[in-house]
């Protein structure tokens, strides 16, 4: 002992930059049997073991990590806490910057990098683990790749005693540099997937299984060996391939990868899950349906999942596609029922533990609350429930801001608030509000004629509190706008020569949309018109007639519109163009025979549906968006020329106004939508036709009125004019 | 922009039927400014056109005529093309025509017509005031005889108001009062039997106060054509939702395995390694750090070489950088090392080290022009005249060896070189280094022939 206190103390003055003491025989032998217990899973002996040797080297970081390892293998991954506490000490020791992956220099720390990475990992600090990761992979990237044979020599001339014992470290040290390879490609391609970048996963995949994984091929000593352990890896490959191609949505190889898959392990749920997966992917709901119910949902996986919050998510996301949003919104409500309680599972067992993360490593991440919640938010959206899915989404957003599509969906949620469809016009409450009420009785009764149903009343505080208003509306669709790549439009004015390589490259950016797979270019360019239409209705809305033109012209010249995106462009534009006296050429825009396609898709997809008609499983595909209205050509024309009517009316050439309205009535469909009231009213008595009015007033709101007129009376004879009377 | 009741209580004591009659206009306006400030003016003056529209309201001629008397009162002091009211003015003394038949037509936003002798006071109020006429009281001006006199000329007003006007969009002036009369054609209740027609002082009041007077009264509001506004359709997305699959990965945390058998050697090694950082190695540290590079090939990862530590390398053990640079031609990061070694400070070593490594391995064709460029804005812009020398001495010596060794294609770099030559011919070397050029120019026929000229 007073041996090793004197070594202490030299240890203690070399530590700042000498180097450590020499490894004793019977270190190097405590060490060895310290691995191959921790190799049998006796973590138990392992520790004491590590704890001897600690003994001995009190300053080895490298000792002090793996006995950090060892206690928390031992504890069962429970004590994350104190094993994060002892890897900074360890890093302490080692003089490294965790922090700071930069600060990487040594290969020998990289195992500590890993770590901490894996450590992070679990904790769902994606990005971070990544950087760790990305730098780490440029220094293991040497040794696991052709490392045998060569680092083997190293040994050989180190370790001189022993030979038994030698062969055994050397052997094993190679196979264990390798896994540690291995497990760092795995785990970067695992975190490239979790950042939803397919691309970078599977360029990894496929640099892995060109290098790290067909290493043995070199060695000819080992081949059969390492031939085995790359069979190992196979499968595993296998569903990384999988994955990237169903988030890229490449089905074709997917169809390939998956049909290997399931010939191989056909009952491993992973493989049932991703095969559900592609099959609602390509619109088979029934069959992905079919395959979900065809795994037995234990509770919980090995990583530490919960299958039947899976489960239920994933039955949830089936029926949204299938337009039962209702039944959607129900198993989106399970699965989130069952995450609560698995959370609530975890939590009472920590309860035991005296730490505050006294859950297993792997459980620490499972919760999938936002992911529900975002699922749940889009659900309710389509079931016609703003405000309730305003909360989820707004929730959602914090942890997805990079989604463009999601800040759009919020301001969907926040547009339905505030007009829950366009039939709401039609309905009675609206077209009571055409007439107040009434004050006075006698010659002083007055009719109180409804201001409209424009209601300009500002939110209250500032926009960027979260609010389903029209103002935080406007935010969410500028961040919508600002996450998508640049306008294609905009962006290719510059460069015309080579305007094949411009096309060429927006193909092959994919836009994250986490949690949901990254966008497509033909995705991006559809949500782009969506955004851009939402722009233009919410500048109207908040009358900033200026930025609802900019919008409506920028729709207007996308290259891919809908029939309806393009109705809704000029009719946002007529609109902000009135309000800034350009009514002539609103009055052109507002054509209604210039009305000729209302469809809520692009024809391309409607031709591929027909094609997929014949598909007798195909036909659940379409239609699982919420209804629209006006539905039909007709009702769209006859609101394109009530508005026609209204640009009329402002510059004051009443009889077209008239003479529209009325043709607009006659096809608009009934209950009429309470502007027309409106109209008809303001046309009347701005012509001075009171009379006419009155019949419109008693025959449509006869409680504000006793007052019935018989067309041909004049009342003239009959009553004085007040005013005369009294003079 | 509602009145208080209270406020409209003082507004119909000014524009009472006894005082209307008894009082001059500039009593009437001395309470007007009693009980209103400038601020209330607009408000005030919106719920007076509103009273002004219904008959009703305002039943007696002296009433109507101060109630637009208050109107120009309100702005007396501002030109009257400002007055906000201006334009109901001009609308009094040009009444849209009316139809006969009222019954067929009846404008519910029109101020009923008013006298010959009002529209006189008026026009001669907005155009030329005089003090005797604020002397006189409504009921005097009513009574005026003025078929004889001269009618004031407005037209200046019209015209600058029909400019402003015209300035405004259309949509701002197509609003419509929201209140229209509804007189009831039979008696509401017992009261009224009989009396059809005739003003109830409590009816009416009652009728005022609703509508000025509170929340969202009626005066705040107006009626215009509004657009049917169609909310757009939600998003449609082919795979929007998070659709979850099981991780069949464990990932767990690591081993770590090089505990207690890492070699003396790495130790060692890396011990002098950051030695070789700071400064010259002895002949033979050098020879055994090379001896375990050259045993293990991997090892140099593990000597704690970054490019950032480089150039130190470089400056101190220029022999080890460039065996330690050979090992790392394989790794990825290569292109790092090069690209700090063409950007790090010109010096003897460095230029060592790249000369042997061109002659030990293939460099990139850009490395060598980068450094070489580099070497030569390097030794045009150093001041110290003996350095300068010094240094074009060792570029010269290391292009032409360079040449010699044909690592580099002359022709690439011909023109600058030769710049560089010309530029320091009074160096030996520099001049040798030219007549080596022209002697590979002339070798070569297909040379640029403003070099030959020269």
């Amino acid at each position: 002992m007073a041996d090793n206190k004197a070594k202490n103390d030299s240890d203690a003055e070399m530590e700042t930059s000498m180097p450590l003491p020499q490894v004793t025989e019977s270190q190097k032998e405590l060490a060895s049997q310290a691995m191959s217990e921790f190799d049998k899973k006796q973590y138990g002996s392992c520790c004491s073991l590590m704890h001897k040797l600690i003994a001995q080297r009190p300053t080895d970081p490298k000792v002090a990590h793996n006995k950090a390892v060892a206690e928390f293998f031992q504890s069962g991954f429970l004590t994350t806490d104190e094993f994060r506490q002892q890897l900074s000490k360890v890093c302490q020791m080692a003089h490294v910057n965790i922090d700071n992956s930069e600060s990487l220099e040594d290969v020998d720390h990289s195992v500590i990098y890993f770590n901490q990475a894996v450590i992070l990992y679990h904790l769902r600090q994606y990005k971070a683990a990544l950087n760790i990761l990305d730098k780490l992979f440029q220094y293991i990237e040497p040794l696991g790749s052709s490392i045998v044979g060569t680092y083997r020599l190293s040994f050989r001339y180190t370790v001189e005693s022993s030979v038994r014992d030698r062969k055994y470290v050397d052997s094993n040290n190679e196979f264990q540099e390798e896994a540690l390879a291995k497990k760092a490609t795995m785990l970067l391609v695992e975190l490239y997937l979790c950042t939803y970048q397919p691309e970078k996963a599977m360029g990894m995949v496929h640099y892995a299984e060109k290098t790290v994984f067909t290493a043995g091929k070199n060695a000819g000593e080992k081949e059969n060996k390492e031939d085995q352990v790359d069979e190992a890896w196979k499968p595993k490959i296998s569903l990384y391939k999988t994955r990237c191609l169903l988030m890229m949505k490449s089905m074709k190889s997917c169809k390939r990868e998956i049909k290997s898959l399931m010939s191989t392990q056909a009952m491993n749920t992973a493989v049932i899950y991703l095969k559900s997966n592609f099959e609602h992917l390509r619109g088979n709901h029934k069959k992905a349906m079919k395959m979900l119910g065809s795994v037995s949902t234990s509770d919980f996986t090995e990583a530490g999942e919960c299958m039947p919050v899976m489960y239920n998510n994933n039955l949830g996301c089936i029926h949204f596609h299938l337009s039962k949003h209702h039944l959607g919104a129900f198993h989106f409500r399970k699965a989130f029922q069952e995450n609560e309680n698995a959370i609530k599972d975890i939590k009472r067992g920590a309860e035991h533990n005296k730490n505050l993360s006294g859950k297993t490593l792997n459980s620490i991440g499972m919760s999938r609350h936002f992911e529900l919640l975002y699922n749940m938010g889009i659900q309710l959206l389509h079931c016609g429930k703003a405000m309730p899915a305003f909360d989820c989404l707004v929730e959602a957003v914090q942890v997805f801001r990079s989604n463009p599509r999601l800040w759009l969906r919020l301001a969907e949620c926040c547009i339905m608030a505030n007009r829950q469809n366009n039939d709401e016009d039609r309905k009675l409450e609206k077209r009571l509000e055409v007439i107040q009420g009434s004050d006075g009785s006698g010659i002083h009764r007055k009719l109180r004629l409804g201001p409209g149903l424009k209601k300009d009343n500002p939110s209250p505080g500032t926009p960027a509190i979260p609010a389903a208003t029209h103002e935080f509306a406007a935010l969410c669709l500028k961040n919508a706008l600002h996450l998508l790549p640049e306008d294609p439009l905009t962006a290719e004015k510059v460069p015309i020569e080579d305007s094949d390589t411009v096309k060429i490259t927006p193909e092959m950016v994919l836009v994250p949309a986490p949690p949901g797979n990254p966008l497509k270019a033909a995705e991006v360019a559809s949500l782009r018109c969506s955004i851009l239409a939402a722009s233009a209705y919410v500048a109207l809305c908040l009358n900033d007639y200026t930025l609802a033109l900019l919008h409506a012209e920028n729709l207007l010249k996308q290259p891919k519109l809908t029939g309806a995106q393009r109705y809704l462009g000029h009719l946002y534009m007529a609109e902000a163009q009135v309000a800034m006296d350009k009514i002539a050429d609103a009055i052109q825009l507002l054509n209604p025979e210039l009305v000729v396609d209302i469809s809520l898709t692009l024809p391309e997809n409607k031709t591929e549906q027909d094609k997929s008609e014949r598909d007798p499983e195909a036909s659940e595909s379409k239609g699982y968006f919420y209804p629209w209205s006006p539905k039909d050509l007709t009702r769209a024309k006859a609101i394109a020329q009530y508005n026609l009517a209204t640009a009329h009316a402002i510059r004051g050439e009443y009889d077209k106004a008239g003479q529209n309205l009325g043709e607009s009535s006659s096809r608009i469909g009934t209950p009429l939508p309470a502007q027309m009231y409106f109209l008809k009213l303001y046309l009347d008595l701005i012509e001075g036709r009171r009379n006419m009015a009155q019949v419109v007033i008693k025959d449509h709101f006869g409680h504000v009125t006793p007052n019935r007129v018989e067309m041909k009376m004049n009342s003239k004879p009959g009553v004085p004019r007040p005013d005369t009377a009294v003079s | 922009m509602a009145l208080s009741v209270k406020e409209l209580a003082s507004l119909l004591s000014v524009l009472s039927e006894d005082t209307t009659q008894t009082q001059s206009f500039e009593s009437l306006a001395t309470s007007f400014h009693h009980y209103f400030t400038k601020q209330d003016h607009f408000k005030v003056g919106s719920s007076i056109v509103l009273l002004l529209q219904n008959r009703d309201l305002l039943p007696h001629p002296t009433q109507k005529l101060a109630a637009i008397f208050l109107l120009y009162e309100m702005y007396r002091t501002d030109p009257i093309a400002a007055n906000p009211f201006a334009t109901v003015f001009v609308h009094i003394l040009n009444p849209p025509t009316e139809n006969q038949e009222a019954g067929q037509f009846d404008l519910h936003w029109a101020i009923p017509a008013i006298s010959p002798a009002e529209r006189y006071f008026l026009s001669q109020l907005i155009s030329s005031p005089t003090k005797e006429m604020f002397k006189k009281t409504p009921t005097q001006i009513i009574q005026l005889d003025v078929s004889s006199m001269q009618n004031f000329d407005v037209s200046g007003l019209q015209l600058a108001l029909a400019e402003r006007q015209s300035e405004m969009p259309a949509q701002s002036k197509s609003a419509m009062p929201c209140v229209v009369p509804d007189r009831d054609t039979k008696p509401s209740s017992f009261d009224h039997f009989g009396k059809p027609g005739v003003i109830n002082p409590d009816v009416q009041r009652q009728t005022i106060e609703s509508l000025l007077t509170g929340n969202k009264a009626p005066v705040e509001n107006c009626m215009m054509p509004e657009f049917i506004r169609l909310a757009p359709p939600l998003h449609i997305a082919e795979d929007e939702l998070c659709w979850m699959n099981p991780v069949d990965m464990d990932y767990s945390v690591a081993w770590d395995t090089t505990m207690c058998v890492s070699s003396s050697a790495g130790v060692e090694i890396r011990r002098l390694m950051s030695k070789a950082f700071k400064g010259a190695l002895t002949l033979q540290q050098q020879q055994q750090l090379l001896d375990e590079l050259e045993k293990d090939n991997k090892l140099v990862y593990h000597i704690g070489l970054t490019p950032a530590k480089l150039p130190d390398l470089v400056e101190n053990n220029p022999l080890v950088a460039i065996e330690v640079l050979l090992r790392l031609m394989q790794s990825n990061q290569i292109t790092e090392y090069f690209s700090v070694l063409v950007n790090m400070e010109m010096s003897l070593h460095s230029m060592e080290v790249v000369n042997r490594l061109t002659t030990a391995v293939e460099l990139p064709s850009e490395f060598i022009h980068l450094y070489i460029s580099n070497c030569i804005s390097t030794c045009e812009t150093i001041r110290d005249r003996y350095l300068q020398n010094r240094l074009v001495r060792l570029v010269c010596v290391f292009l032409q060896s360079l040449i010699r060794n044909k690592i580099i294609d002359v022709k690439d770099i011909f023109i600058e070189v030769q710049a560089f030559c010309i530029e320091f011919s009074r160096i030996r070397e520099a001049a040798g280094l030219f007549r080596l050029l022209k002697s590979l120019d002339s070798a070569d026929p297909q040379n640029t022939p403003t070099a030959a000229t020269r």
